[in-house]
């Protein structure tokens, strides 16, 4: 279970060395969510919103200015860029392998976890183990990131942006067996995103965010359907159409 | 038809692996070329083969990149300086690896006029308000380091970068993928309505066939390093030759259609 109450987050830019001036920035102004054990919150909103402060904050990359953050069990997070969270010197073996390490499992073990985790995200294995990050394309190295998480196995995943430059056909498969996963282990999710599609087909229960706050809180049917928010009406009318 | 530029038979190989096979195709002024295929098809590599930035370790590359009378592989280095992202700018894929952490963006918008451009400092700070308020940030972001932006903000300096000496080609790689729908559509009005009155040419990568539809005139489809298919829009989206075009096409998630699993 994560539950935040009225959680602020303002960043004070220092522009001088000695002056800080500039207003400070609003990113997460009285947040309050909760989401149930085993269900997915869906957070959307326009760019800059705060929607990747929130994600830093429940893991506790940030710590909030003030309100309560709680989080049953522990946390783990899907970075929206992947790069720079992959150690560029470790190879993709070792980098998904590392909780499995940690946790004390024996190498053959490790191997046949990393392999099976690799396939799952449609990597083949035994091209990628021995590669180090720069070596992958966009998409691989946010599949990549993905694994990583879902070998960890955390109770809590936060998910920024995982699928943005994923081919509908492969973020189908990995939107699929987050579900699966989700099922089988009754894990918690927020998942963040911009396309509202993926947001739909992802959430019990979605989060509309604008500029700080959540504007609209509901189920994606009762968004989707009779969107209370105007920039909500406007996200929805802006969906390009095929 | 007037070509700016023209990949001939490109082939990228990492040792043994081929990652570009044999591709060709053409870039004209006004026109929008669509780079679409599924994640490590390829196409990264061949934008990058047209700026001559493939990575080192790309020990064998053939075929021919045709861009003013020249072949881009025969050039010095001095020369490709000048044209990269003057003549051809791009924008690459993840932004916050291309921005340098301990600049301000602004300043690295202005740099990246000063590498091509003579202009004075009031003139520079006129195309950065310009470019600022084409790519929908507020003036003040300018003053912003890269960890001080959120990905979407990122992507639009890279943006603003990419648009700043005035191209003759861009080069988008994946230019809206950290975008909500509503800045994505603004942005990509925006990057047509520049191109109509500037006239450039430009290759966008992209995965999304929704946002193909709303920019490209040109699709080239491409799967494991080949291209599969190439047409017009249109007729590759109407009227697919190949399934895994179809294929793509198909698993588009739409609103409202509340399947339980998607088509993989
Ligand atoms: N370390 C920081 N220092 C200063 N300002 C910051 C910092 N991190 C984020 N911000 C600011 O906080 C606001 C929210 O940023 P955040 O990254 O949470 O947005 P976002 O909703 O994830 O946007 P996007 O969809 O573009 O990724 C932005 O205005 C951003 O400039
Ligand atoms: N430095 C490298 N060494 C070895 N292989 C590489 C290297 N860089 C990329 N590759 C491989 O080349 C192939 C094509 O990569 P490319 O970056 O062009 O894909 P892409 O079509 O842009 O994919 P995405 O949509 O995921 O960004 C991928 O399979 C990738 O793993
Ligand atoms: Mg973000
Ligand atoms: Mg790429």
């Amino acid at each position: 279970m994560i539950e935040l109450k009225n959680v602020k987050k303002y960043f004070h830019p220092r522009r001088g060395i000695f002056s800080s001036d500039g207003d400070s920035v609003k990113a997460v102004d009285g947040v309050s969510f909760t989401v149930p054990r085993g269900k997915t919150f869906g957070l959307v909103g326009e760019s800059g919103c705060g929607k990747s402060t929130i994600a830093k904050l429940i893991v506790g990359i940030l710590e909030p200015d003030s309100g309560e953050i709680k989080c049953q069990g522990n946390t783990d997070i899907v970075f929206q860029d992947p790069f720079s969270s992959l150690n560029p010197r470790m190879t993709i073996g070792d980098i998904v392998g590392e909780p499995l390490f940690i946790s004390g499992q024996k190498r053959n073990e490790i191997k046949a976890g990393v392999k099976r985790m690799l396939s799952v995200v449609k990597l083949r294995s035994a091209e990628c183990i021995d590669k180090y990050p720069h070596q992958f394309s966009g998409g691989e190295r946010q599949r990549i990131a993905i694994a990583r998480s879902l070998v960890r196995k955390p109770h809590i995943l936060v998910l920024d942006e995982p699928v943005s430059s994923l081919d509908v056909s492969i973020q189908a498969g990995i939107l699929n067996l987050l579900k699966d996963i989700q099922e089988e282990m009754y894990l918690t999710y927020v998942f963040i995103t911009h396309d509202l599609r993926v947001a739909e087909f992802m959430s019990d229960a979605m989060g509309v965010m604008k500029e700080g706050t959540l504007v609209e809180v509901a189920s994606p049917r009762e968004i989707y359907s009779s969107p209370k928010d105007g920039y909500t009406r406007q996200l929805l009318d802006s969906i390009p159409k095929l | 038809m007037n070509k700016i530029l023209e990949v001939k038979n490109l082939t990228v190989m990492f040792g043994e692996t081929y990652v570009v096979d044999n591709v060709s195709f053409d870039l004209e002024p006004g026109k929008v070329l669509a780079l679409v295929g599924e994640s490590g098809s390829g196409k990264t590599m061949t934008a990058l083969a047209m700026l001559d930035l493939l990575p080192r370790s790309a020990d064998h590359k053939k075929g021919e990149i045709w861009f003013n009378e020249q072949n881009i592989f025969d050039l010095d280095p001095e020369c490709m300086r000048k044209i990269r992202g003057n003549k051809i700018a791009m924008m690459f894929q993840e932004p916050f690896t291309a921005l340098n952490p301990v600049m301000r963006v602004g300043k690295q918008i202005t740099e990246a006029i000063d590498a091509h451009q003579r202009r004075s400092h009031d003139e520079k700070e006129g195309r950065l308000n310009e470019l600022m308020e084409r790519v929908k940030l507020p003036r003040a972001i300018a003053m912003s380091y890269p960890h001080e932006l959120s990905g979407g903000m990122r992507q639009r300096i890279m943006l603003a970068m990419a648009l700043s000496c005035s191209p003759d080609i861009l080069i988008l790689d994946e230019p809206t993928t950290a975008l909500d729908v509503s800045i994505q559509k603004h942005v990509l009005d925006l990057i047509k309505q520049i191109q109509e009155t500037e006239q450039f040419a430009m290759l966008f990568i992209t995965h999304d066939f929704s946002v193909v539809n709303m920019i490209a005139d040109d699709v080239c489809v491409m799967k494991e390093g080949f291209v599969v298919e190439k047409g017009p829009k249109d007729e590759v989206l109407k009227t697919p030759k190949v399934q895994y075009t179809k294929h793509l096409i198909s698993c588009i998630p739409r609103l409202g259609d509340k399947r339980g699993r998607l088509p993989g």
